[in-house]
């Protein structure tokens, strides 16, 4: 019912869509405030497991609203705002956040400051990750960009320089470096997975029940390199990442405590994109350790990456193909440590095929539609699925997005 | 047969999508300095990686909002799709590194509004340049 109710749904947009304006772009109030948006409404459903809620039968819980507001102050000063509404699953409900929000000094070309709230630039497309019309297929590639990491790297309060370096005929340099802490929420995927890992030890030394956890993130960090060579659609791009964040609860009644720090966040990206193809593989590694009452919880290092092709059969209509994995210890590829605890090995990996079409109706709205194949249960899966996970499962989405 | 049909298939699917070739010219205020551009400073300009003239004023970008003079001069200079160009200047705007160039509907808009302003930089259809601006040569 869920469904043909979501298929509908889509069909009447791509029917209305068509009437609407085609003519894109802001609306300008006076001579220097602009004003955009975009919103999106999907629809997943799953066999197999629960993925990033209730999917199992259905869900409608998949949506973004933004609205954007920029000011070009002077030649060199720029505010700027975003307020961003999603709902995904568990996280978000809707409710209305600063996505970023900055001052943005430009001295010259090869040097810049923002200050106030950052996005952050993690692999080529971080910074994007909420406006579903900048990718071809719903969600980014999980190995990299990981929905129940997100709170922690999307965007910090702090400060960033950038700027680009012409090396002459060489092409030239994209820069970012930056510094800040995050808005932590009790709702994202690292609250609730650190809540999850604490209980399973309370459990385990009988402590009692783990409850009104609070997470204060200490500080974040890191930088992005893009060089775009004199070759045309060719971007080839390095970023770092490192953030610490404490966590408060109470555990049988006495207070409680642990910390997460993900450090060591590298991504290794490349892009080429020519006529009708464009292409991205990226690569990560990461180490995520956890302290919980005193005792370290050492996650190893963590591998993945993706290839993704899309090739645009009409001037509107694309298809996508992609291939993500996923390793939680890349010197565990098969799971035996998990094993040697008791869990399963497939907790250990997550190999997801995903094909896809998108529609471009016109410049501004966009229908997706894919479906994904799935071999294994990392990534937190077990949060949305506590009475255990299978190891092959499967998921499709549909959605639509539209912006102006 | 078959292996040559299907090798001239895939040559073809890596083609650029076709676009009417419309001349174009790049024009500035008449009282700018500058008489010519290296082709790649243009499509820096215009991606937003080049944003101060050489006496340190800013540039302001003036673009068109569709057209044949549109693509054919994304596609020459910038070297992207009309599309990807948007997509280019859409991914700044909601990351909060940029704001896209302001649009005008036609050349006769474009050539007033570069008439109008020292600062700024646009294209229009060739056949439609006149003594209001000045063309800048590309080398």
């Amino acid at each position: 019912m869920k469904r043909a109710l979501a298929i509908s749904c889509i069909a009447l947009t791509g029917l209305l869509a068509p009437a609407a304006t085609p003519s894109c772009q802001a609306y300008d109030v006076g001579e220097y405030l602009r004003i955009n948006g975009f919103l999106s409404q999907g629809y997943i459903e799953s066999s197999g497991n629960n993925y990033l809620g209730d999917s199992l039968n259905g869900s409608f819980q998949l949506n973004e609203f933004g609205l954007t507001v920029n000011s070009a102050v002077t030649d060199n000063l720029r505010l700027g705002l975003q307020l961003l509404s999603r709902d995904l699953g568990a996280e978000g409900n809707n409710d209305v956040l600063i996505d970023w929000a900055m001052a943005d000094y430009r001295w010259q070309d090869w040097l810049g400051i923002r200050l106030g709230k950052v996005k952050l630039p993690i692999g080529l497309y971080n910074q994007g990750r909420d406006s579903d019309f900048l990718r071809p297929m719903v969600f980014l590639p999980q190995s990299i960009y990981d929905e129940g990491k997100r709170t922690l790297v999307v965007a910090a309060v702090g400060g960033s320089l950038y700027g680009n370096v012409s090396l002459g005929r060489s092409g030239d340099l994209e820069y970012q470096a930056y510094y800040g802490s995050v808005d932590f929420r009790s709702d994202s995927g690292q609250a609730r997975g650190m809540e999850q890992l604490a209980a399973r030890i309370a459990r385990q030394r009988h402590l009692g029940t783990v409850d009104d956890l609070e997470a204060d993130n200490l500080y974040v960090y890191g930088g992005s390199l893009i060089y775009n060579p004199p070759l045309d659609g060719l971007r080839a791009g390095v970023s770092y990442f490192t953030g610490q964040t404490d966590f408060d609860f109470d555990v049988g009644g006495v207070e409680g405590d642990a910390q997460g720090t993900m450090k060591d966040f590298v991504v290794l990206s490349l892009e080429y994109a020519m006529g009708k193809w464009h292409t991205a593989t990226e690569y990560t590694e990461q180490t995520a350790d956890r302290e919980v009452f005193g005792a370290d919880i050492l996650g190893g290092r963590s591998q993945g990456g993706y290839v993704q092709l899309c090739y645009h059969l009409l001037d509107q209509v694309g298809m996508s193909v992609m291939y993500d994995v996923f390793y939680a210890d890349k010197q565990d590829h098969d799971g035996s440590s998990l094993v040697a605890q008791g869990q399963p090995d497939y907790l250990g990996w997550r190999k997801d095929l995903g094909v896809g079409l998108h529609w471009e109706v016109n410049s501004q709205w966009l229908v997706k539609a894919e479906y994904h194949e799935v071999d294994g249960a990392a990534l937190q899966l077990t949060i949305f699925n506590p009475e255990g996970v299978e190891r092959n499962w499967s998921y499709f989405v549909l959605k639509t997005s539209f912006n102006f | 047969m078959l292996p040559s049909r299907l090798i001239l298939l895939c040559l073809l699917m890596l083609l650029p999508t076709a676009v009417a070739a419309a001349d174009f010219a790049v024009v500035v205020n008449r009282e700018n300095p500058v008489d010519s551009l290296e082709r790649d400073e243009v499509k820096k300009i215009f991606l937003g990686r080049k944003t101060f003239w050489s006496d340190g004023q800013g540039i302001d970008v003036i673009l068109q909002e569709e057209g044949e003079v549109h693509e054919s001069f994304v596609l020459g200079i910038v070297h992207k799709s009309a599309r990807q160009f948007q997509m280019y200047w859409k991914m700044a705007l909601f990351s909060g590194t940029g704001i896209p160039p302001k649009q005008q509907p036609d050349s006769q808009a474009v050539k007033a509004a570069v008439a109008a302003n020292p600062k700024m930089i646009g294209y229009i259809d060739i056949r439609q340049l006149d003594d209001t601006v000045k063309e800048v040569q590309l080398k």
